[in-house]
């Protein structure tokens, strides 16, 4: 969470990572939901962290059609020699994309985030290519 | 000897509507057809929150857009224009003041909050978005009960109470003596869910200020120009007489284009603003949000009856939710649910409340049907619901308490006079329609099937032909003109405003029937206030009711004047003339004639004109109707449920409207066809839901289902005809009917079927989880 790089890797469709303080980034991100595509501008902060054991994460994301606020916590542990990180969390869509989205929404933001953490483990891993697997646990 | 050629009968005739080739050859001309040399074009910001603070709008970034000629905020409103109207106030009610755009606080998801006007429509839409908007949240009230509770937060805060208005209904001392009588008392609380109308042609306005001229003049998809005009005058500071107003073709308005809305003030203000024409198209999207919403009644009915099912008395509460503000009409419509709330039944004594409740909403008002779906929904549940309750049968206990047909006029507990009606006879033919006598068999039938097959009956009555004056906010009278042109040919023109209808094609049979003409001699005009004289509209199933009244008034008056031309000309006595199929002659002499082209030759050339006559053959009548008019009839479903899934089929619909002397059996048909096919929609496909803050969560067709043709079995309509002593049409009226008689029919056919869960009531909509959920034992 502290390596940008790795982070602008891991956002699906990131456009434009910057950190502006030590718990906080900025960026922007071209989402498409359903038939609604949009540029988001948000912030991410992160908070409670716990020394190798997990964080808080909130977001908030602004476009034409939506703003979005979320709240997330990862919880990291060992895992038979690995890492299992382990997500729980919950967003708010306020705009016209709330009336079309609705439904569409817990599948799309689960894709999303199995994408980043798919996308984390191949930058973590590019260099040992140890074998990884991205486990869905809503 | 001259024949005479008998012409064709017209009225009562299914003519094709003759609107319909260039509807269908895309040769009609909506607002979005209509392209101004120099037009600008303009799309709304909108707050995406339920209720919040605004605290800033940033218009800079949105200023240097490209192509970007003006941007209104609530300052620019607020200097320019008068607050947006409401038509509609009750004694007593709070009445907030709004803007057309708002400016401190948004109170529902979808108020416009900013106008940006550019060159091109793409860019007014991608400058909106550059506007910067600071929100800060408030809590949303969402849940009108929740809404009325002590601190509750406030939608209106100078108010201290959401509560928008309380009425009080019929006379609580008679009412609570019935219930100590009655040795059966049915009470249910019954949710009339929010639907939003979902026109086919969103809500579109060009409007053109002439600097020059200092005139304005404004094209809108509305059901009431002239209203529009006299309106928008006022709250855009046009002198009335500098206004005009155009109602081009108009795809559908169902009460939503009822209306006048912030966009039409918008469109005029931006237009003297920049000095350049400026179209304003509702996308669907907005259509969900920005225009008005229908229905939306939480009601507690209780009836109280005697052991043979005679009814004694009724009481009700009723929570309106009716969204953030005030529109045109919206504290109006719960008024006309009280009004229906007996129904077809003599029911001595009725009392109670309605309380018209603000939420973080969009703003409800008239909807199709506009508060009298409502309350006959409330009283046909709950007649059903007695029968239950006393082991009656539901045909047995609605003839057991109908308003005998020999007992018009009749004064129903809720203070108004139903003008006529046959109640059994309408049932009757209802009943044998649908076969009655084989529904048992049949549900057994679909017993060893595995399904349960349930049928409902709804009678109803309505209010229509709207109607006296005195009971309407602006007037409730139409005009109707009749000029016979120098050629002979005719000319109509209505007041009320067709947008659907098809009264191009009926006021053109009646006209040419009454002249004596073809119906290709008369065209019928309408929706422009510079061409037609002053009428209010087309609501409230009013345009033959009122409309037509007046186009015969006016075709009595241009006889009367060809036969005094006659008179004249043929040297004979007035009242030896007579005027048929179209020409003026002797009495028993009919080829001593004259056409009426001959006539209105002479008319409007006026070389010899009779004594004490003016030029010209043309008459402008005014018809004011003495009370409303009371359609009525009896509907029947038969619903099939799947006990596996829960899904309802909808496998028979019987309809027996009566709506007095029937012009076009075609037009009332396809008037029936629509309610049905909304009334249906209510019962079993459409709900506006929103979530806790405020955010519509049905706001597509995608998430709003609107019934179409595969969800809806193939109608079986039949009539009877009662016409009315209110009009010297005999016409009552019959745009709504389909949509009160059917939404209980459908639910009381879901109850019957689910008789052996012991269920007494479901609300709607009807979605198959629920039905399932009741079939496997589990809570709704």
């Amino acid at each position: 969470m502290d390596d940008i790089d790795a982070l602008r890797r891991a956002i699906p469709d990131c456009e434009q990572l910057e950190r502006t303080s030590p718990d906080q980034y900025s960026g922007r991100a071209r989402v498409g939901i359903a038939a609604i595509k949009g540029t988001y501008d948000g912030t991410v902060t992160l908070s409670d962290r716990r020394e190798l054991s997990g964080l808080h994460v909130s977001v908030e994301a602004k476009s034409g059609h939506a703003r979005i606020a979320g709240e997330g916590d990862i919880t990291l542990s060992d895992d038979d020699g690995g890492t299992r990180a382990e997500y729980s969390g919950d967003a708010r869509v306020i705009g016209p994309l709330a009336a079309v989205a609705q439904r569409l929404l817990p599948t799309f933001s689960k894709a999303q985030i199995n994408e980043f953490f798919k996308r984390l483990d191949a930058h973590l891993y590019a260099d040992t290519a140890a074998n990884s697997t991205v486990e869905n646990k809503p | 000897m001259t024949t005479i050629q008998q012409p064709p009968k017209l009225i009562g005739e299914p003519i094709k509507r003759r609107e319909d080739p260039r509807l269908i050859t895309g040769q009609a001309t909506y607002v979005d057809d209509i392209r101004l040399h120099g037009m600008l074009y303009m799309s709304l910001v909108r707050s995406p929150y339920g209720h919040a603070h605004v605290t800033n709008i940033d218009t800079s970034a949105a200023a240097q857009a490209e192509g970007v000629v003006a941007i209104l905020t609530a300052r620019e409103v607020k200097a320019m224009s008068e607050p947006m109207p409401v038509a509609a106030q009750l004694e007593g009610m709070n009445l907030p003041v709004r803007w057309a755009l708002a400016s401190d606080v948004v109170r529902y998801q979808g108020e416009p909050v900013a106008a940006v006007i550019a060159d091109d429509r793409y860019r007014a839409r991608d400058a909106a978005d550059l506007v910067l908007v600071d929100y800060e949240e408030l809590p949303a009230v969402v849940d009108p009960d929740k809404a009325l509770e002590p601190g509750a937060d406030l939608i209106h805060s100078d108010f201290g109470t959401n509560a928008a208005i309380t009425i009080p209904i019929g006379s609580t001392e008679d009412t609570d003596r019935a219930f100590a009588e009655a040795d059966v008392v049915i009470k249910q609380r019954m949710i009339n869910q929010r639907l939003i109308p979902v026109a086919m042609e969103p809500r579109g306005v060009v409007a053109q200020y002439n600097a020059g001229e200092e005139t304005m003049t404004v094209w809108s998809s509305t059901q009431i120009p002239h209203l529009l005009k006299t309106i928008l005058a006022a709250c855009v500071r046009i002198p009335e007489h500098h206004m005009r107003v155009i109602a081009p073709e108009v795809g559908g308005g169902f009460g939503s284009k009822l209306n006048v809305y912030a966009e039409e003030l918008l469109s005029a203000l931006a237009s003297i603003q920049t000095g350049r024409p400026v179209k304003w198209i509702e996308s669907r999207a907005e259509n969900f949000l920005a225009t008005i919403h229908g229905r939306d009644l939480i009601g507690t009915i209780e009836l109280a009856a005697k052991k043979d099912g005679t009814l004694i008395g009724q009481r009700v509460r009723i929570i309106a939710d009716i969204g953030a503000y005030h529109q045109l009409l919206t504290a109006a419509i719960p008024t006309l649910t009280s009004l229906m709330l007996p129904g077809v039944y003599k029911i001595p004594a009725l009392s109670g409340e309605i309380v018209e409740v603000f939420t973080n909403k969009t703003p409800t008002d008239a909807y199709r049907g506009a508060g009298r779906p409502e309350g006959t929904y409330f009283i046909e549940r709950g007649i059903n619901m007695l029968a239950q309750e006393l082991g009656m049968d539901q045909v047995e206990i609605r003839r057991k308490n109908f308003i005998g047909k020999d007992e018009f006029p009749y004064t129903t507990s809720a203070g108004v006079v139903y003008d006529s009606g046959d109640y059994d006879g309408s049932l009757d033919k209802a009943l044998a329609n649908a076969g009655w006598g084989a529904v048992a068999q049949l549900k057994e039938e679909a017993r060893a099937r595995n399904k349960y097959l349930g049928v409902g009956i709804s009678t109803y009555a309505e209010i229509c032909g709207m109607g006296p004056s005195a009971a309407l906010p602006a007037g409730g009278w139409e005009s109707g003109t009749v000029r016979v042109e120098r050629s002979g040919k005719i000319t109509v023109l209505t007041g009320a405003s067709p947008h659907g209808q098809g009264e191009e094609t009926s006021f053109a049979q009646i006209a040419a029937e009454e002249l004596g003409v073809g119906i290709d001699d008369v065209s019928v005009l309408h929706g422009d206030t510079a061409q037609v004289p002053f009428g209010i509209g087309t609501f409230g199933s009013r345009a033959t009711a009122v409309g037509g009244a007046a186009l015969m008034m006016s075709i009595v008056k241009v006889k009367d004047k060809a036969r005094r031309f006659g008179a004249h000309l043929l040297e004979a006595l007035p009242d030896d003339i007579v005027y048929e199929q179209g020409r003026v002659f002797v009495k028993g002499h009919p080829e001593k004639g004259m056409a009426l082209a001959e006539i209105a030759a002479a008319a409007w050339n006026a070389p010899n004109l009779p004594p004490d006559t003016e030029p010209g053959l043309e008459a402008t009548s005014y018809f004011e109707p003495s009370n409303f008019t009371y359609p009525f009839g009896a509907h029947v479903a038969f619903v099939e449920i799947d006990a596996d899934t829960g899904h309802i089929d909808l496998k028979r619909f019987i309809a027996v409207d009566d709506c007095g002397r029937v012009i076009n059996p075609m037009l009332v048909e396809g008037q029936v066809h629509g309610g049905l096919a909304q009334g249906i929609g209510q019962a079993m496909y459409e709900e506006a839901v929103y979530d806790e803050s405020g955010q519509l969560l049905t706001g597509t067709l995608m998430d709003y289902c609107v019934p179409r043709s595969d969800q809806l079995p193939s109608f079986e309509l039949d009539r009877t005809v009662t016409p009315t002593p209110v009009n010297p049409l005999g016409a009552k009226g019959v745009g709504e009917a389909g949509t009160i008689g059917s939404t209980p029919a459908i639910v009381n056919a879901v109850v019957d079927a689910l008789q052996e869960f012991g269920v007494k009531h479901i609300d709607m909509m009807l979605r198959p989880e629920k039905v399932w959920r009741i079939i496997n034992g589990g809570k709704q």
